[in-house]
C-alpha cells in the first residue's frame, strides 16, 4: 500500500472534510463520490482507525514511553553489582538487567550454601516501604518454604529472599543453566512431539505446586528454562503474587503481572489462582505450538494502558509455524489449547492434571476431553477451520433472513401481500431451523462420528432434507439451491450437481415454485457450470434465469437481475465474444447505476469480466488495469471472499508474465497460493490452481526445482479431487519443467500422461494437446528411447495433417515442426529434418508467423545450408542471415528461440568467414546467454552449446 | 525582530523540511552526552526528555537561540529526541537478540519490549509520513516527543489550533493504520 502525494492530497481533503459527519453520512457521501479504489481503501481505514477507541503508543506521554524503555521504576540501582551484599549472599557476578529486575549470580558469604544461587533483585519500590518489610518477609520464608516441600524436579526452588539494607527487594533461587523454552525450541527446532513432552512436564510441576496450594502466577515462556538435561523447569514460583500482596492503591493491575500472557481476570485485579495458571498453560502452549505470542502488540498497548481487550486469541492451527503443520494442530491440539485459554475460569480444565491428561491423550491418539464441548463449541471450531465455505453458508442464512425483513416491510404497505409475506418468514424460518439442525445431526455426539466435518454437515443436511416430508416444495427447493451453493463454493462439484437435478425436477413436477427461486435455482446452475467450464451449458442455465426473472419483482430480484448480467458479461469475456461482451457490460453498468447497494462484488466481477476480455482482445495493458481495480474492490470487500481473490490474484500474475513483468507476476502468484493455503480446506482444487499458476512462473523465471515442487504439489491435489483436466495441464508444465531439468524419460512420462487425457476431454488437435506431444517427443529424445521418439514423430506427423488451415500453421504446429527437425538434424537425418523445415516455411503466406518460431525455423535452415550438399530447395546462406539478423530485433521473440539463431549464426559460413561479424555475433550471443535465455533455459543451453560444438 | 540563530543552526528555507542532518546530529549528540552523564550520574534515574531538551538547549546556547520562536530548533529537538529513542530500542534490541552462550535464567521479559517494538513501528510509520505531508510528520514529533499541546505546536507553527487538531486527527488515524498495515 505505498501511496503518493497526489492520492494523500485527496484523501487528506475528504478526510477532513467526513470526520466531523456521522457514520452513515460518511458512508453515503463516500459512495457517491466514486472515488478511485484506492483512496476509498485508505480512507474507510483511516475512519475506522479514528473512530476506533484504540491507544496508540503515540496517545501516551514520552516520559512515560522513555521511562518503560528505560526500565526502572524508581528505585535507585548500583551500577556494579559485583561486590554487593543481599542478606547473606554476596554477588559474584550481573547476569542480566531487565525493566524489571537485575538477576545477579550470588554465592553464601558465610559458607552455609556451597553452591552458587541465582539471586533476582526487583526493580521496585513498592515492597520497600518499611511497614511492608515484615509481611514480605513472611510471605518469602512461606514461599521458600513451600516450594522447598515441593519436590518435582520441574520447579526451581526459592531458597531465601529478603529486603537489603539499601532497600531492594530480593529473592534468592536455586541456579539453573538453562535457557527459556521459547528459544530453546526456535533453536533446536524442536518438533511437535517434543514440544507437547515439554508442556506436560510443566502441567506436571504446576500440578504438583497446586496440590501443596501454591500457585505460580505468571505462567509464561520466559519463566520456563529448559535445562541442559533438556528438562522444563519452572522458575519465578508465586512471586507475581507476592508482588500483589502488596499496595495496590497506586498501580493499575496490569502492571503486576505481564500483560502479554496474564489471564483475563488477572489483568481486571483479580488475584491469581489454579484457573489463572491453566490460563498461562494454554498460552504457553499457544506460543511453543505456533511461534507466534498469542496477544498482538497494539493489545498489549492497550493493556498498559488502562483498557480491555479482547481476550482469547483463535486456534492455534491459523497461525502455524515452521514446526508444527495447522494439520497436526487442527482437531485435539487446538481443542485444548482453547480449551486451556476459555475466557471463563469455570470452562477451563479444571486442574493442571487434566490438561497433562489431555495431552497425554493427544500422544496415545486417545479421544481427547477437550473435544467434548459441545455443540456450540464445535459449530465455533467449524466457523474457524473452514473460514470461507462456513461464512458461504452463514451469508447464504442471512440471505434468507434479509429477504424475510424485507418482506415484512413490504406487508404493511398491502394487505394482499400480507399473506405472501408471512408465508415466505415461515419459510425463512423454517429455512434457519433447518440449517441449524443439519450442524445439530453432525454433532459426532449424537451422530458417532468422530469430528465435525463440514461435508458430512451438509451431506446429513441433504439426506435429511429428504426424509423431512412436512416442507412444502418452495422451500425444499430453496433450501436444496443454497445447500448446492455452498457445495459449489466447497468445489464438491458432483455433489452440487445432485442437489441442483433434485431440485430442478422439484420444480418440474410443481410448476407453481415461485419464479425468482426458480431463477435463483438456474443462476445456481450457470455458476456452478462455469466452474466447470460448461460453457453451453451455463448460457442455457443463464437464459433460463433471465426468463424466469422478467416476472419476478422485488429487491431481491434486481440483485439476482445484476448478478445475471454480470455472469453473461464473463461467459461472454471467456469465450471472447466481444460484441456480445460489451452490452453485457452495459447493460450490467446501468443495473449498478441503478442499484443503492455498493454492489462490490458484481463491481469486481465485472472487472475481471472486463479484463478477460481485453487479455483474449490482446490488450493485455488494459487487461491488467481492469485486475488491478478488481483486486481493489476485493480488498474493500474484506475477507469474506478471500478465495475469489486466490484468482483475482493469480489472473493478475498470469497477465503481469504475459506482459513480460515477471517479478510482478512471481509476487501475485505467491500472495496467492499463501491466501489459498488460508482460505481452503485441505485438498480444495483452489490450491492446486494456485500452485499450478506458480509453478509455471517460477519456470519462466528459470527457477525449475521450486517450480517443479509446486507443480507436483498441485497434481497431487488434483488427482485427489479427480480433477483430471486441470491435472492434465498440471502434467504438461511439468513436462515442460523436467525437459528444462534434463530429465527427458520423467517429462516423456508426464507428457504422454497429459496428452492421453486432453485428447480424450478436449481434442487430439487442440494446442495443449499439440504441445504436450511436443513435450512427449522431445522426452523422448532426450531420454534415448528411439522406438518411442519413432512412434512419437508418426503421430505428430498425423496430428498435424488433421489440423486445418490457418490452424495448422499456428506457432504451436510449427514449433512442433521444428522440433521434429531439430531432433532428426541432431541425428544427421538431414533430408528428413529438411522436410519438417519446408512444410512449415511453406505455409501460406496469409498466415501470420510468430517470429520465434521462425527464428528457430530460420536458424535451423542455415544449418542446413551450410552443409557440403544442402538440401534443395533451401534459401542462400546470405538471405537467411539477413531474414535471421531482422527477425532478432523483434521484441516479441522469445529468448531462447533468439540464442538458437544466434548459435546458428555463428557457425554459418557467412558470418564464420568474417572475423568482425563472428565476433559481434559471438558477443550478441554471450549476452543473450546471460540477460535471459541460455542462462536459464537450461535445456537450450545444452542445445546451443552443440550446435556449436558441431563447427 | 528576527532572531539570531546560533552557529550550530543555519537557517532553514521551508518551514516543514527536514531540518538539516547537521543540526540534528549536534543536538543529538548533545543530548546522548547528557543522558549518558544522567545515567552514570545516577544509574536508576530514568530518561527525563524534558529535562533532556532543557539541558540541551542551554548547552547549545540558551536563550540565543529563542527556541520558543523559532520552530526549527525546537523541531530539531524534537527529531534528536526521536532518534535518541529508536537508537537506544534497537541497540537494546539487537543485545537482546544476540544469542549468547551466557546464562538465561529469568530471562527477563521487561514492560518496556513490546513498548519498544512499537515505538520502532512509529518511526518507521513517521518516515512515511514524512515523505506524503511532512507538516503532520513535524506535529507527531513536536506533540510525542517533545510533548507539546496542540495550542503550543499551533503557536510555534503559526497555524490555527483548529489546523493542529485536523492534522493530529488525520496523523493519528494515518500511524494506527499503519501499525496494522506495515508496508
Amino acid at each position: 500500500m505505498s501511496l503518493n502525494e497526489t492520492t494523500w492530497a485527496e484523501i487528506t481533503d475528504w478526510f477532513d472534510r467526513l470526520i466531523d459527519l456521522d457514520p452513515a453520512k460518511r458512508q453515503a457521501r463516500l459512495d457517491d463520490a466514486d472515488l478511485n479504489p484506492e483512496i476509498r481503501l485508505w480512507l474507510d481505514r483511516m475512519l475506522e482507525a479514528h473512530d476506533s477507541p484504540e491507544t496508540l503508543l503515540i496517545d501516551r506521554t514520552i516520559d512515560a514511553v522513555a521511562a518503560e524503555l528505560a526500565g526502572s521504576d524508581g528505585i535507585e540501582l548500583p551500577g556494579d553489582w559485583v561486590g554487593q551484599q543481599l542478606g547473606q549472599w554476596r554477588v559474584v557476578d550481573e547476569i542480566q538487567r531487565g525493566g524489571m529486575a537485575t538477576v545477579v549470580l550470588a554465592e553464601r558469604d558465610d559458607g552455609q550454601y556451597e553452591r552458587e544461587v541465582a539471586i533476582k533483585v526487583l526493580h521496585s519500590d513498592r515492597l520497600s516501604h518499611a511497614t511492608h518489610q515484615d509481611s514480605l518477609k513472611r510471605e518469602i520464608q512461606l514461599l521458600a518454604g513451600l516450594s522447598a516441600g515441593v519436590s518435582d524436579p520441574g520447579i526451581v526452588h526459592l531458597i531465601d529472599g529478603g529486603i537489603s539494607e539499601q532497600g531492594w527487594p530480593y529473592l534468592v533461587m536455586e541456579y539453573v543453566d538453562g535457557e527459556a523454552i521459547g528459544q530453546w525450541c526456535d533453536r533446536h527446532q524442536a518438533t511437535l512431539e517434543r514440544r507437547v513432552e515439554l508442556l506436560r512436564q510443566i502441567a506436571r510441576a504446576l500440578a504438583h505446586a497446586h496440590r501443596r496450594l501454591v500457585v505460580h502466577a505468571d505462567v509464561k515462556p520466559s519463566n520456563v528454562l529448559i535445562d541442559k538435561n533438556g528438562r522444563a523447569r519452572l522458575v519465578d514460583f508465586g512471586i507475581g503474587r507476592l508482588l500483589e500482596t502488596e499496595d495496590a492503591t497506586d498501580t493499575p493491575p496490569a502492571l503486576r503481572c505481564s500483560p502479554a500472557w496474564a489471564s483475563p481476570e488477572q489483568l481486571r485485579g483479580e488475584p491469581a489462582s489454579v484457573p489463572s495458571d491453566i490460563f498461562g498453560l494454554g498460552m504457553l502452549m499457544y506460543r511453543l505450538l505456533t511461534g507466534h505470542r498469542p496477544r498482538q502488540s497494539s493489545q498489549i498497548t492497550r493493556l498498559l494502558t488502562g483498557h480491555t481487550i479482547e481476550q482469547v486469541p483463535g486456534a492455534p492451527s491459523e497461525r502455524p509455524d515452521a514446526c508444527c503443520s495447522p494439520k497436526q494442530l487442527r482437531g485435539d491440539l487446538d481443542a485444548i489449547c482453547l480449551k486451556a485459554m476459555a475466557e471463563d475460569p469455570n470452562q477451563r480444565y479444571p486442574s493442571a492434571e487434566a490438561f497433562d491428561r489431555d495431552l497425554a491423550a493427544w500422544q496415545q491418539q486417545q479421544p481427547v476431553e477437550a473435544r467434548n464441548g459441545g455443540l456450540r463449541y464445535r459449530f465455533g471450531k467449524w466457523l474457524g477451520r473452514y473460514r470461507l465455505p462456513a461464512a458461504a453458508a452463514i451469508l447464504a442464512v442471512l440471505a434468507l433472513m434479509t429477504g424475510t425483513a424485507v418482506a415484512l416491510w413490504q406487508a404493511e404497505r398491502a394487505q394482499d401481500e400480507a399473506q405472501r409475506a408471512t408465508l415466505q418468514a415461515e419459510r425463512a424460518e423454517t429455512i434457519k431451523n433447518f440449517l441449524l439442525s443439519m450442524f445439530k445431526a453432525a454433532d459426532p455426539w449424537e451422530a458417532g462420528g468422530d469430528e465435525l466435518d463440514t461435508r458430512e454437515v451438509l451431506r446429513q443436511g441433504a439426506r435429511q432434507l429428504e426424509a423431512v416430508n412436512n416442507l412444502d416444495t418452495a422451500t425444499r427447493v430453496e433450501l436444496l439451491t443454497t445447500i448446492a451453493g455452498v457445495h459449489t463454493a466447497l468445489g464438491w462439484h458432483e455433489d452440487a450437481q445432485a442437489l441442483l437435478d433434485d431440485a430442478i425436477q422439484l420444480v418440474e413436477a410443481h410448476p407453481k415454485v415461485p419464479p425468482f427461486l426458480q431463477a435463483e435455482l438456474w443462476f445456481e446452475h450457470a455458476v456452478l457450470d462455469a466452474r466447470q467450464s460448461r460453457f453451453d451449458e451455463e448460457e442455457v442455465a443463464l437464459n433460463r434465469a433471465k426468463a424466469l426473472l422478467e416476472t419476478a419483482e422485488g429487491p431481491d430480484s434486481s440483485l439476482l437481475r445484476l448478478k445475471l448480467e454480470v455472469e453473461f458479461a464473463s461467459l461472454f469475456a471467456r469465450q471472447n465474444r466481444a460484441e456480445e461482451a460489451e452490452s453485457a457490460f452495459a447493460r450490467a453498468e446501468q443495473l449498478i447505476a441503478e442499484t443503492t447497494a455498493p454492489a462490490l462484488e458484481q463491481r469486481r466481477n465485472l472487472n475481471t469480466a472486463r479484463a478477460v476480455l481485453a487479455f483474449n482482445q490482446g490488450r493485455l495493458e488494459q487487461a491488467y488495469q481492469y485486475m488491478l481495480n478488481a483486486r481493489d474492490l476485493q480488498h474493500q470487500m474484506g475477507n469474506l471472499q478471500q478465495a475469489t481473490m486466490v484468482q483475482t490474484l493469480s489472473n493478475l500474475a498470469a497477465i503481469a508474465a504475459q506482459l513480460g513483468r515477471l517479478d510482478e507476476a512471481l509476487a501475485h502468484d505467491q500472495r496467492a497460493v499463501e491466501i489459498s493455503r488460508e482460505v481452503y480446506p485441505p485438498g480444495h482444487p483452489g490450491v492446486a490452481r494456485a500452485l499450478y499458476a506458480l509453478g509455471d512462473t517460477l519456470r519462466q523465471h528459470g527457477r525449475f526445482d521450486e517450480a517443479l515442487v509446486m507443480l507436483d504439489e498441485a497434481r497431487e491435489l488434483q488427482r485427489a479431487a479427480a480433477l483430471d483436466g486441470e491435472g492434465a495441464l498440471t502434467d504438461s508444465i511439468r513436462a515442460r519443467t523436467l525437459l528444462a531439468l534434463g530429465q527427458g524419460a520423467s517429462a516423456a512420462t508426464a507428457a504422454a500422461a497429459a496428452r492421453s487425457e486432453l485428447e480424450s476431454r478436449w481434442s487430439p488437435t487442440g494446442r495443449s494437446t499439440i504441445q504436450a506431444l511436443e513435450f512427449e517427443l522431445t522426452g523422448y529424445a532426450m531420454a534415448g528411447a528411439e522406438t518411442d521418439f519413432q512412434r512419437m514423430l508418426a503421430l505428430a506427423e498425423q496430428r498435424l495433417q488433421q489440423i486445418d488451415s490457418p490452424a495448422r500453421w499456428e506457432p504451436i504446429a510449427q514449433l512442433l515442426r521444428w522440433r521434429m527437425a531439430w531432433e532428426l538434424f541432431k541425428r544427421n537425418d538431414h533430408a528428413a529434418s529438411w522436410r519438417w523445415v519446408r512444410e512449415a516455411r511453406d505455409a501460406p503466406a496469409e498466415v501470420a508467423r510468430h517470429p520465434t518460431a521462425t527464428l528457430r525455423l530460420d536458424g535451423l535452415e542455415l544449418l542446413l545450408a551450410d552443409l557440403s550438399e544442402p538440401p534443395p530447395d533451401v534459401r542462400g546462406t546470405a538471405e537467411l542471415v539477413e531474414s535471421i539478423q531482422t527477425q532478432l530485433q523483434d521484441p516479441a521473440a522469445h529468448a531462447d528461440a533468439q540464442a538458437f539463431a544466434l548459435c546458428a549464426l555463428t557457425r554459418s559460413k557467412p558470418i564464420s568467414s568474417d572475423p568482425t561479424a563472428h565476433a559481434e555475433t559471438q558477443a550478441e550471443l554471450q549476452s543473450k546467454a546471460h540477460s535471459t535465455g541460455l542462462t536459464f533455459e537450461g535445456g537450450q543451453f545444452v542445445e546451443c552449446a552443440s550446435v556449436v560444438e558441431t563447427d | 525582530m528576527k532572531p539570531t540563530p546560533h552557529k550550530n543552526f543555519p537557517a532553514q528555507t521551508d518551514a516543514y523540511d527536514r531540518p538539516s542532518e547537521q543540526m540534528i546530529e549536534t543536538v543529538y549528540d548533545t543530548l546522548r552526552t547528557i543522558a549518558h552523564r544522567e545515567r552514570l550520574r545516577n544509574p536508576s534515574h530514568t530518561l527525563n526528555t524534558t529535562v533532556l531538551v532543557h539541558e540541551a538547549w542551554l548547552k547549545l546556547g540558551g536563550p540565543a537561540q529563542q527556541w520558543n520562536n523559532n520552530h526549527h530548533c525546537l523541531g530539531t529537538y524534537a527529531m534528536a529526541i526521536r532518534q535518541v529513542l529508536v537508537d537506544y530500542v534497537r541497540s537494546n534490541m539487537a543485545l537482546k537478540r544476540t544469542p549468547t552462550e551466557a546464562y538465561q535464567q529469568f530471562q527477563i521479559e521487561a514492560l518496556g519490549e513490546q513498548t519498544a517494538e512499537d515505538l520502532l513501528t512509529v518511526d518507521q510509520a513517521l518516515n512515511r509520513l514524512e515523505r506524503l505531508e511532512a507538516r503532520l510528520a513535524r506535529i507527531v514529533e513536536l506533540r510525542f516527543f517533545v510533548g507539546l499541546t496542540v495550542d503550543e505546536i499551533a503557536e510555534h507553527l503559526g497555524l490555527s489550533k483548529r489546523t493542529i487538531a485536523r492534522d493530529w486527527n488525520r496523523a493519528r488515524a494515518f500511524l494506527q493504520v499503519h501499525q496494522y498495515e506495515p508496508e
